[in-house]
C-alpha cells in the first residue's frame, strides 16, 4: 500500500477510527477543530448516511456518557441558559472535505466557515454517530454486542458516505485499534490483547439491519453476518 | 556550530525531564543519601525517554500530528479528557514549581526575597513565550543549561572513588540506614522524572514547530540520543556529587544551595558562576517547556491553532492558555509556597498521565496512515512494549509508596 493514503480513495472507511476525534485542517494548514462528532441523516428508505461533521461543546459535551456526561451538559447549558439551540452544534458539510488521513482536509479557508448545523430536509431524521456508537445489537432475540464502528463508503456522491456495514461485538467503540483494517500490524502484546477481546466481533452488512431504536439503543438484525477478522 | 543547534530540542527538552527544579533538589537527595546504588535507574529511565521520545518525534516528522492529536483520536474523548486533567495537572504544577525555581536561583546570588522576584520571572517567561521565536528559546535556554556540565567537571575535581561507584550503581542494594519501600519510592521518582509526559508533548510539538518531515528523521533521532542521555548524565553528575560531599555528612539536601554546595567546594567561585547561570536557564527552560506544554496539549485536545509557527493572533486560544497559566503561577508563588514542594505533589497525577500517554504513541506509530514507510519495526515494538508494562507497574505503586514512606521521609 502506498504511504499516506487518501481514505476517501479506499473502498470504505471507518467512522470512529478514521473519522471522529481527527484534527480539521484547512487549505492553508491552519488548524479549524477537532471532529467532535458526525451528523448522521436516516432517509425515507431507511438508509443511513453521514453528511456532515459536528463541532463544538454542543457535540463533544454529549460525548462524555454517564453521570460524568449529563452533569457536563447541564452545566454547558446552564452557563447560557438565554441563548436558545444552545445544544445545537456547529456545522461543517461533508462536501468540504477534500482528504481524510492522519487530518481531515477540507478545500477552503477556515475563517468564518462554521455555522450552525441546518434542520434536515423533509423525510430525513436527523442523528449523531455516537448516539449509533455503543448501542446493543440484537440478532434474533440473541445479543450480539455492541455497535463498535460504522462501516462507510466514501466518494460515491461528495456530499455523503453511505452506511455499508456494522463492526459489531463487546467491549467499547475505538477498542478494536485498527486491527481489524487489514494493513495494521502492532505489537504482539496489544495485538494479543484486541484480538482476544474482539474474537467474537462480527460485521454486519446494512442489509441485515431490520430496524434502529434510537430512543432505546437497540438494533434489531436478523440474516446473515460475517466474523471480523484481526490481521 | 549549526550543527550544535539542531541538536537544541533535544537537550531542552531534557531539560526539562531530568534537572528542572524539583528534580535538581531530588537527584542531590538521592546522592546524599543513596550513593549511586540508584543510577541505573536513571539510566533505564533515559533508555524508556529515548524510545518513547523518537516514536512520537517520528509520528510527528512523518504525519505533523503530535502527540496529544494521538491520545484523543486513540483514547477518544473520555479518556482522553482523563489524561488531559492529569497531564496539564502535572505539566502546569511543574510550571509553577520551574518559576519558582528561577527564583529561588536568582535568590541565591542576590538574596532578594523570592516572593519578590517570582511577579518579574513570571512576566518575562509569558514575554519569552509569546513573542520570542521557538528556535531562539530553544538555542539560547538549551546552551546555557549546559553551564550545569559544571557538575561532571566538579565530580571529576572531586575524584571519587569510581570503582566505589560502580559497584554500588552494579549491585541491588540499598544504605543499610534506607528502608525498601524508600529505595523503591526514590527508584519511582527518578524514572517517572525521567519519563514525565510532558518531555514527549513538548519533543513531538517542537518538531511541528521546526517543521520536520519525514527526511528531518536523523536530526530528530540525533535530538533524542545526544539530548537524553546528556540530562541522565547531569541528573547522575548532581548525584554524584553530592553523594561525596554532603553522603557523609548525613545531611537531607532540601534547598537548592545545598545543591549546588559540592560544586563550591570542587570548583570554587568560577564553578558556582556556571552553576548559577545552569539553575536560572535549567529552570527556564523548564518553565518555557511546562507551559507550552500545557498549551499545546488542551489546544490539541480541543483541536485548536496551536503553536509559535504561527502569529499569536492566528493561535489566540493557545495564547490565552498560556497568559492564564502563567497568571495562575505568579499567584500560587506569591503565597509563599515551596516551589520545590510542588513538583513532589506532581508525581501523584503523573501515575495517571503515563500509561495513557504512552499507549496511544505505541499503537499510532505503527499506522501507516500517519506513518508511511517509517512504521515501527519489531525492535521498537518490542522496547515499547517492554517499557509500557513497567510503566504501569510504575503508574500503580507511585501513589502507595508515596503515602507510605511519607513522600521519602521514611517509614
Amino acid at each position: 500500500m502506498p504511504p499516506l493514503t487518501n481514505r476517501l480513495d479506499a473502498p470504505w472507511l471507518d467512522a470512529a477510527l478514521h473519522l471522529l476525534d481527527r484534527q480539521v485542517v484547512d487549505v492553508d494548514g491552519k488548524m479549524v477543530c477537532n471532529v467532535d462528532d458526525l451528523e448522521l441523516i436516516e432517509g425515507a428508505g431507511g438508509e443511513m448516511a453521514v453528511t456532515g461533521i459536528l463541532v463544538g461543546a454542543a457535540a463533544l459535551v454529549p460525548r462524555f456518557s454517564g453521570r460524568l456526561g449529563n452533569w457536563l451538559r447541564a452545566t454547558w447549558i446552564s452557563l447560557g441558559a438565554q441563548y436558545a439551540a444552545r445544544d445545537v452544534p456547529l456545522y461543517l458539510p461533508l462536501d468540504l472535505v477534500e482528504h481524510v488521513g492522519s487530518d481531515v482536509r477540507i478545500r477552503v479557508p477556515r475563517e468564518g466557515l462554521l455555522d450552525r448545523q441546518p434542520a434536515s430536509g423533509p423525510g430525513t431524521a436527523q442523528h449523531r454517530m455516537d448516539d449509533f456508537l455503543g448501542m446493543d445489537v440484537v440478532r434474533d432475540g440473541e445479543r450480539l454486542g455492541h455497535v463498535l464502528d460504522v462501516r462507510l463508503q466514501p466518494r460515491k456522491q461528495e456530499s455523503r458516505m453511505l452506511v455499508v456495514s456494522l463492526v459489531v461485538g463487546r467491549g467499547r467503540p475505538g477498542s478494536l485499534l485498527g486491527y481489524d483494517r487489514g494493513d495494521f500490524n502492532g505489537p504482539a502484546l496489544v495485538k494479543w490483547a484486541v484480538t482476544s477481546l474482539h474474537r467474537h466481533s462480527h460485521l454486519v452488512p446494512i442489509e441485515s439491519v431490520r430496524s434502529v431504536d434510537w430512543d432505546a439503543g437497540r438494533v434489531e438484525v436478523s440474516g446473515p453476518v460475517e466474523p471480523l477478522r484481526t490481521s | 556550530m549549526k550543527k550544535v543547534f539542531e541538536v537544541a530540542l533535544g537537550i531542552l527538552t531534557a531539560i526539562g525531564g531530568f534537572v528542572d527544579i524539583g528534580d535538581l533538589v531530588f537527584n542531590a537527595q538521592v546522592g546524599a543519601r543513596f550513593g549511586m546504588s540508584l543510577a541505573l535507574v536513571t539510566l533505564l529511565g533515559v533508555f524508556g525517554i529515548c524510545v518513547f521520545a523518537e516514536m512520537s518525534g517520528r509520528v510527528a516528522a512523518c504525519s505533523g500530528r503530535a502527540t496529544f492529536d494521538l491520545v484523543r483520536e486513540r483514547l477518544g474523548p473520555r479518556m482522553g479528557l482523563a489524561n488531559l486533567v492529569a497531564s496539564v495537572a502535572v505539566t502546569l504544577l511543574t510550571f509553577i514549581a520551574e518559576i519558582g525555581g528561577v527564583a529561588l536561583a536568582i535568590m541565591l546570588v542576590t538574596s532578594i526575597s523570592e516572593v519578590l522576584i517570582v511577579p518579574f520571572v513570571g512576566l518575562l517567561v509569558w514575554a519569552v513565550l509569546w513573542r520570542a521565536k521557538f528556535s531562539v528559546m530553544e538555542n539560547v535556554l538549551g546552551l546555557l543549561g549546559l553551564g550545569l556540565v559544571v557538575f561532571t567537571v566538579a565530580l571529576w575535581q572531586l575524584g571519587p572513588s569510581w570503582g566505589d561507584f560502580v559497584s554500588q550503581a552494579a549491585t541491588f542494594d540499598k544504605p543499610g540506614k534506607e528502608d525498601w519501600p524508600t529505595y523503591a519510592y526514590f527508584a519511582v521518582g527518578l524514572f517517572g522524572a525521567a519519563m514525565t509526559p510532558y518531555e514527549v508533548f513538548f519533543f513531538s510539538s517542537g518538531g511541528v514547530e521546526e517543521k520536520w518531515t519525514s527526511k528531518s528523521l536523523g536530526i530528530m533521532r540525533a535530538n533524542v540520543l545526544i539530548g537524553f542521555p546528556l540530562g541522565g548524565l547531569l541528573s547522575l553528575s548532581i548525584a554524584g556529587c553530592t553523594a561525596v560531599v554532603l553522603g557523609p555528612l548525613q545531611v537531607d539536601v532540601g534547598a537548592l544551595s545545598q545543591v549546588a554546595l559540592p560544586v563550591a567546594v570542587a570548583v570554587g567561585k568560577i564553578g558556582f558562576a556556571f552553576v548559577i547561570i545552569g539553575f536560572v536557564a535549567a529552570t527556564f527552560g523548564a518553565a518555557c517547556e511546562t507551559g507550552l506544554s500545557a498549551g499545546y496539549s488542551i489546544a490539541q485536545f480541543f483541536g485548536w491553532q496551536w503553536g509559535k509557527f504561527v502569529k499569536p493572533r492566528q493561535a489566540a486560544r493557545f495564547h490565552l492558555v498560556l497568559i492564564l497559566a502563567t497568571l495562575l503561577a505568579i499567584g500560587v508563588l506569591m503565597t509563599g509556597v515551596d516551589p520545590i514542594m510542588v513538583t513532589e505533589i506532581s508525581v501523584v497525577f503523573s501515575a495517571v498521565a503515563l500509561p495513557l500517554t504512552y499507549f496511544p504513541i505505541l499503537v499510532v506509530a505503527n499506522d501507516r496512515d500517519y506513518m508511511g514507510e517509517h512504521v515501527n519495526k519489531a525492535f521498537a515494538n518490542v522496547l515499547g512494549t517492554i517499557f509500557l508494562v513497567l510503566i504501569v507497574v510504575i503508574a500503580v505503586a507511585a501513589i502507595p509508596l508515596l503515602v507510605i514512606t511519607h513522600m521519602g521521609a521514611g517509614m
